[in-house]
């Protein structure tokens, strides 16, 4: 019986990490391979998270961690650039801007699961 | 031992931060240096006595053709910096002490804030930690870029630094405690610093309504409160009434048509302009990295950033559940996040695009610059939550070390700002000019020789910027550059920009193009400017100023050689030189006094407007000797004289002698002689239809003559400059000439038809010009003065109201 529970408790965690993995990535694929910001990429991912919390149960905490995640690829960006690269985004957006603003949504939503937890 | 232990509580490390914030600014600057600059200058800080007998207590722009301007919305800040200068008689002490009460407020309100919000969620043992959260949020607020980037050529706003955490911690202590002195003292912040609470600030709009709506909700959803409904109406009330004032003239302005508000807030194709498109354009600069870690651009300082935003992170995973301060705070965090950046996706951007829709919303078309003051308070207040969240989870000794730690990062971050190489930065594009002067007295003494000037003749400044701005090269390797201080400290109007010349900007620089002497000469006569002053100084024009400010203007004129060249053609007698500045006469053969009769009256086309809406090009060909010329767009003149005619010069042989003087800059006193048949009166201050004149039958023994003109056709008076007496409101109960007797002459000025049938047939007489709309700040000054006895009543009340309880 414990077995079972085990067994299907892995799978679920596996599973919720096979998500989050693939935010991640779809994350990082968004700031890398496209040049500019798209909205038709950016709530599709939104919306495909937001499922994932409903069917998984994502705690807010898991998505103030992605936010560390973030942080620190937005950070590392930002050390090693010459600071006039964030003063504007003309013509391209830098990767760190990007990701910037992906922290920024995740933030809101983390917000608001904490909240209605 | 025991001092230091003393010295290491927070309220003493509060104490000493003040200490040195306070002593901070002082080493910014040497005792003889000045930091004056920036688009709206601080002259006001030079000299407050005269900036504000020449800028605020009339409604009238003190440069160029005198444009219609209320500024009297800086009169409590200014009475303020008199009594201070009074005391120290030092403009250094004036700006470092304004930079001191920056830094120290921010700080200082910042800190009680926080402490104020968290306290109640600390027990006895959580209030040190309380406190040092609301050190590092105070800390982080001050030396932020909000507070220290624009500390150099500071707009008067940027005194929001201070006042916004000011009014929001006083207003916050006063919902919270409902006791009425917080209320008081809000108000009277807001009046003495009045200049950041007008109408037309966009600083009041980008913080207080936010700010208000956090108060009401903090209030009611966090702490269960009710508001004090009726208090709050009072103070809305009083608040009202003690900014009259300001906020009447304001009004007027923005129902102006034409006004410069009334087109920004209602005109849908400037809305467009200089709003939307505007944004389109700037938008790009919206990052919300900036937002997030807060720098200096020091690459060596870049890694200290991290601070705030993963201290932010790990502090909302810290929170609990449902906790109502934290997501308050955490919402107005993200949403003045997204007001800052305007770049959170692209329906984000174009949601904010289409804001500027709405009337008035266009002055954040510089979105940034205003946000950026509202997202570091909240920015600060979730920093200063999340610290008290992160350090509940850690021992004393450690939360102990990583404050400090905390704290020199942020001092190195902000080191730029705190050494204060922010406020010396050159000017841009200039040959490594300080911002930073020592004042030359050469230059005041020019001032002061102006000031005891005695007839109101206008001033053209060389050379000639593009902005507006005058430069005034210092005796180090610094310049002031800035509206003209010789208009906004010695109350003569002076042209030290090409701007300022509107409608004649582009026809100035084609006459010096065309080195045509004679039409500069007849447009400086249209212009009314009597003196002529040169800086021949070559700091002030090529050797530190290759580019801006003198740009349009090298082009005409490629070096000071040339310069030099050029005014010699067009000046006439010198009136005074001291050291390299001279002041000279304009040619007294094409000299108009601000008050003429014309002997010709020009009829032109006024359909052929060029790009600036006027038509400017009639005056230059004329053949006329004598300058008593009147150009008026014919359409306009066959309102008065049905026989005027496109090209039909109409001379006149039969003109009245007029003798004129001012009162103050808002009105004038003209005594006709010998009116025997109609005239035009010509007026060189700008067209606007509040400028009204009365025909009286004053008969005052005529004012003691100055200066006589055109074999004494036109004679003017010693001048007087009576902000209010008894004759203030003489002319309320008279009849002014009909509107439709007054049209726009020389494609600016006021021009009026007078016949004897408006002076009854009399043939001499006295006619009052006023500027109506100087009324309105007489009546706006009244209500505030009235509003101001019974706010001073109200506190009287207060404090006998807390002696009575004591006693009780």
């Amino acid at each position: 019986m414990s077995g079972t529970i085990q067994k299907q408790g892995l799978t679920l965690r596996a599973r919720r990490f096979l998500a989050l993995s693939s935010i991640i990535l779809l994350i990082l694929g968004d700031t890398l391979l496209f040049q500019r910001n798209s909205d038709w990429r950016t709530f599709p991912i939104l919306i495909f998270y937001i499922f994932l919390i409903v069917r998984y149960k994502i705690t807010a905490n898991t998505t103030f961690i992605i936010c560390l995640v973030l942080f620190l690829f937005m950070y590392i960006h930002y050390i090693f650039s010459p600071p006039k690269l964030f003063e504007t985004q003309y013509p391209l957006a830098p990767f760190g801007e990007k990701i910037a603003v992906w922290l920024y949504l995740f933030l809101v939503i983390g917000v608001i699961q904490r909240w209605r937890e | 031992m025991k001092k230091l232990l003393r010295f290491s509580k927070p309220k003493h490390f509060v104490s000493f931060v003040c200490i040195v914030l306070f002593i901070l600014p002082f080493f910014w600057l040497q005792p003889n240096e000045l930091e004056l600059g920036g688009d709206s200058s601080r002259l006001y800080l030079y000299d407050p006595d005269s900036f504000m007998q020449a800028d605020s207590l009339y409604s009238i722009q003190p440069d160029g053709t005198g444009d219609l301007r209320s500024d009297q919305v800086m009169l409590p800040f200014l009475s303020l910096l008199k009594l201070f200068y009074f005391i120290f008689h030092s403009s250094y002490m004036l700006i470092c002490l304004l930079n001191s009460l920056k830094l120290v407020g921010a700080f200082l309100f910042m800190y009680l804030i926080v402490v104020e919000i968290l306290k109640k969620h600390a027990q006895d043992y959580k209030m040190l930690l309380v406190e040092i959260a609301g050190i590092l949020a105070g800390l982080f607020y001050t030396f932020s870029p909000s507070v220290g980037k624009t500390m150099q050529f500071s707009l008067i706003v940027h005194n929001q630094v201070f006042l916004n955490p000011m009014v929001f911690y006083l207003l916050l202590r006063f919902l919270v405690s409902q006791k009425s002195k917080y209320l008081w003292f809000a108000l009277l912040t807001t009046l003495i610093f009045s200049p950041n609470f007008t109408l037309v600030v966009p600083s009041v709009y980008a913080f207080f309504p936010l700010a208000l709506a956090f108060l009401g909700l903090y209030v009611i959803f966090c702490l269960g409160k009710p508001l004090p409904v009726k208090k709050i109406f009072g103070g809305v009330i009083l608040f009202l009434g003690m900014h009259a004032f300001h906020l009447i003239p304001t009004i007027i302005s923005i129902f102006d048509p034409g006004n410069i508000l009334n087109t920004r807030i209602f005109d849908i194709s400037t809305i467009r302009n200089q709003g939307v498109d505007f944004f389109t354009s700037t938008s790009y600069y919206g990052m919300v990295t900036k937002s997030f870690f807060y720098s200096y651009l020091i690459p060596q300082a870049q890694w200290t950033t991290f601070i705030p935003a993963l201290a932010v992170i790990l502090g909302f995973l810290m929170s609990r559940a449902r906790e109502k301060t934290f997501t308050l705070i955490a919402s107005f965090f993200f949403i003045t996040t997204f007001l800052e950046s305007a770049n959170i996706t692209n329906l984000g951007n174009a949601m904010y695009r289409m804001l500027f829709y709405i009337p008035g919303f266009s002055m954040f078309r510089n979105f940034s610059g205003w946000f950026i003051y509202v997202q570091a308070f909240f920015y600060a207040l979730l920093l200063g939550y999340t610290f008290f969240l992160i350090f509940s989870k850690l021992k004393k000794r450690i939360v102990y070390i990583s404050s400090i730690l905390i704290i020199g990062m942020f001092v190195f971050n902000s080191w730029k700002f705190i050494s204060g190489q922010i406020i010396r930065e050159p000017h841009r594009g200039t040959n490594n000019v300080s911002t930073i002067i020592q004042m030359d007295p050469n230059y005041e003494k020019i001032l002061s020789f102006l000031r005891n000037l005695p007839d109101d003749g206008k001033i053209f400044d060389f050379p000639l910027t593009e902005f507006g701005y005058q430069v005034v090269p210092g005796l180090n390797r610094g310049a002031y550059i800035g509206p003209s201080p010789m208009a906004f400290l010695t109350g003569h109007r002076d042209f030290a920009g090409n701007p300022i010349l509107e409608p004649f900007s582009a026809t100035l620089l084609n006459l010096i193009k065309e080195k045509n002497i004679d039409g500069i000469k007849r447009l400086f006569s249209l212009l009314n400017v009597k003196y002529i002053f040169y800086n021949s100084d070559p700091r002030a024009y090529k050797e530190y100023f290759p580019q801006v400010p003198n740009t349009v203007l090298l082009k005409v004129l490629p070096d000071s050689a040339s310069l030099t060249d050029f005014v010699d053609k067009i000046i006439g007698e010198k009136v005074v030189n001291v050291g390299t500045y001279y002041i000279y006469y304009s040619d007294k053969n094409y000299y108009l006094p601000h008050f003429y009769v014309p002997i010709s009256v020009v009829p032109y086309n006024g359909k052929k407007i060029d790009y600036i809406g006027q038509n400017t090009l009639f005056f230059v060909d004329t053949k006329l000797t004598d300058p008593r010329i009147g150009y008026i767009d014919s359409q306009l003149c066959t309102q008065v004289l049905s026989w005027c005619k496109e090209g039909k010069t109409i001379h006149v042989s039969d003109i009245p002698a007029i003798t004129y003087q001012k009162i103050n800059p808002t009105k004038y006193k003209v005594i006709v002689s010998n009116a025997k048949s109609p005239f035009f009166l010509i007026f060189s201050d700008k067209f606007h239809t509040s400028w009204k004149v009365y025909v009286t039958d004053s008969r005052e023994p005529k004012p003691k003559i100055q200066e006589s003109y055109f074999g004494g056709d036109i004679q003017e008076a010693y001048h007087e400059n009576i902000f209010f007496n008894s004759k203030t409101f003489e002319t309320l109960n008279l009849k002014s000439i009909p509107e439709k007797q007054h049209i726009s002459v020389n494609g600016y000025a006021n021009g009026w038809y007078i016949t004897p049938l408006d002076s009854k047939g009399a043939k001499n007489y006295e006619i009052i010009i006023e500027m109506t709309q100087q009324r309105v700040a007489y009546f706006g000054l009244g209500i505030s003065m009235l509003s101001l006895v019974i706010f001073v009543a109200y506190g009287v009340k207060i404090v006998k109201n807390k002696g009575k309880r004591i006693i009780y």
